[in-house]
């Protein structure tokens, strides 16, 4: 019999509480689980962060990243299990903005699930940053565009010093 | 025969500053082109924030109901649309 896999995604108000991942993964036949946590981040491009609020579209990003998750699922195995926990509202700096969980059989198709995740979701899931500074200034982020004409915008999530 | 309707239209990030608020409402048509529908969402913004700069502010937003529409896809039977600036999670 095929065991159905387990799946969680929950956009939640205010930060992630990290021990919610581990604690939803308890599959014993998964002998390897991979963990990702973004954390908000105290300085971009030399400025002095103190909060960052995130913004999401709730039912387009559940549903992009049930796509995402069926894709990891497609490419390492339907065995894998993954739980996504997204914060949204003002967070500060140190607080967990996202957690990633991904179990499986064996450790390589949880890393590998892992990293595919939280890739897709900068540049596809429904959510937007706005970073507040120490100066009393703030800032939407510039991000991937989801439309498909090929427009101007910049892509700086792509930007290895904006990964969180 | 088209039926044009007045549309609730969400906001999101930098677009709800110039809307001053999370939605708005315009008049919509089912044969309406994304390309259109922005040009009447920008209308709209203009006329609340004189500050807008202009239509080409929205070329990079996605329009959406239930999910992401295409530029070549017309906007359809919906009870609201959504615009979507480019995302930056995580």
């Amino acid at each position: 019999m095929t065991e159905t896999p387990f799946t969680k995604i929950d956009i939640v108000a205010g930060g992630v509480r990290p021990g919610l991942v581990s604690e939803a993964l308890n599959n014993p036949s998964h002998g390897g689980i991979a963990f990702f946590f973004g954390a908000v981040r105290n300085l971009n491009h030399g400025r002095i962060v103190t909060a960052v609020s995130y913004e999401c579209h709730k039912a387009l990003a559940e549903k992009e990243l049930t796509t995402i998750i069926g894709e990891a699922r497609s490419k390492w195995g339907d065995a894998i299990d993954a739980v996504v926990l997204h914060g949204t509202g003002r967070l500060r700096v140190g607080e967990i903005s996202v957690a990633i969980g991904v179990s499986s059989p064996h450790r390589s198709e949880a890393f590998e699930g892992c990293r595919y995740i939280i890739e897709e979701l900068k540049t596809r899931v429904p959510i937007w940053k706005q970073e507040h500074y120490v100066d009393g200034d703030s800032e939407w982020l510039k991000g991937h565009e989801l439309c498909q004409h090929g427009g101007t915008s910049e892509h700086h999530s792509g930007d290895t010093s904006r990964r969180a | 025969m088209t039926t044009s309707s007045h549309s609730r239209v969400l906001l999101f990030g930098k677009l709800k500053q110039y809307a001053i608020g999370d939605e708005l409402r315009v008049v919509t048509h089912p044969e309406m082109t994304p390309k259109e529908f922005r040009a009447a969402v920008a209308e709209e913004l203009h006329r609340r924030c004189p500050e807008f700069p202009g239509v080409a502010e929205l070329m990079s937003s996605a329009v959406a109901t239930d999910r992401v529409l295409s530029e070549r896809e017309q906007l359809g039977s919906s009870p609201e649309y959504s615009l979507l600036p480019p995302v930056c999670g995580g």
